[in-house]
């Protein structure tokens, strides 16, 4: 067994609050000691919906989900969330890569989204447009970006760091 | 500076819908998705290390072909849960080098799979 684990006896799952709003293809991150969902693909009677919507979980005792401002830069589902921890945000911010818009496109956009107001700022493009990607930020703070769809899929991977750094 | 995006090696196969974690040893795992030669979800897993050498190799594969699936890293473990079709989760063991089974399934199974973040 994993050493940092539990012992199996005392693993379980327990249920947590639900969403506001039902959805998949969402981005998801813990920053700041909250859980941010962002954006995703929600039903709206029979059609299914790209949502520029976000909500967060705090983790204080008996919290709920609750709605944060919408994304300034829009809809986006399948996008990958990286926490931004900040000590001048309320809420803290997100680096929100790739995704798509719900228009069919494949965005190598990134954008630092700051949750308590929504607002939206314009990062350096991803070297692809990547839908569905895997990204962590490493170690040393670099954020790595790999997989996803573009045109087709794709096998390649990026890493966004200072210049200095950029071997 | 403004920091800017650097192009690493390439996987070993296309991948998406798949998970991504930083281990406790610093390398970047990306596990499981679709985008192989069949598009089927796939087991196989593999771990992308930067430093003089940037390079990827491969990890052992899951128990189970998971995509959109929930990951978390912690300690030497990652923990993956659930994903489309799937109510099963297993942790990795840096250590032990091997995928292990968990002893509880997630209460529910999706068809639409899920994610996950670590508090």
């Amino acid at each position: 067994m994993c050493t940092s684990l539990p012992t199996e006896a005392s693993l379980h799952w327990a249920s947590m609050p639900a969403l506001v709003t039902a959805r998949t293809d969402h981005a998801c991150c813990a920053v700041g000691g909250s859980i941010a969902v962002i954006g995703g693909v929600k039903r709206v009677g029979n059609n299914d919906t790209t949502t520029a919507g976000v909500e967060a979980l705090t983790s204080r005792e008996g919290a709920a989900f609750v709605n944060l401002p919408p994304l300034s830069c829009g809809r986006t589902y399948s996008a990958a969330a990286i926490a931004v921890e900040v000590s001048d945000s309320i809420a803290g911010q997100v680096l929100l890569l790739g995704g798509g818009n719900g228009s069919n496109q494949h965005l190598s956009t990134v954008q630092l989204v700051d949750l308590a107001t929504g607002v939206c700022i314009l990062h350096p493009h991803l070297l692809h447009g990547r839908v569905c990607p895997a990204a962590a930020r490493l170690l040393d703070g670099r954020v790595v970006c790999a997989g996803g769809i573009e045109v087709g899929y794709l096998s390649s991977a990026e890493v966004l760091g200072p210049p200095e750094q950029g071997a | 500076m403004a920091w800017t995006w650097t192009g690493m090696p390439n996987m070993s196969t296309a991948r998406y819908s798949c998970s991504g974690c930083v281990m406790s040893d610093g390398r970047f795992a990306v596990l499981g998705g679709r985008g192989g030669n069949s598009d089927d979800p796939m087991l196989s897993c593999e771990a992308l290390t930067i430093d003089d050498s940037i390079h990827w190799e491969p990890l052992p594969p899951m128990h189970d072909a998971r995509r959109n699936f929930a990951c978390a890293a912690m300690a030497g473990c990652i923990i993956i849960a659930g994903g489309i079709g799937y109510q099963s989760d297993e942790a990795y063991d840096e250590v032990l080098g091997r995928w292990l089974r968990l002893p509880h399934d997630l209460p529910h199974v999706s068809w639409l799979g899920m994610s996950g973040a670590l508090l």
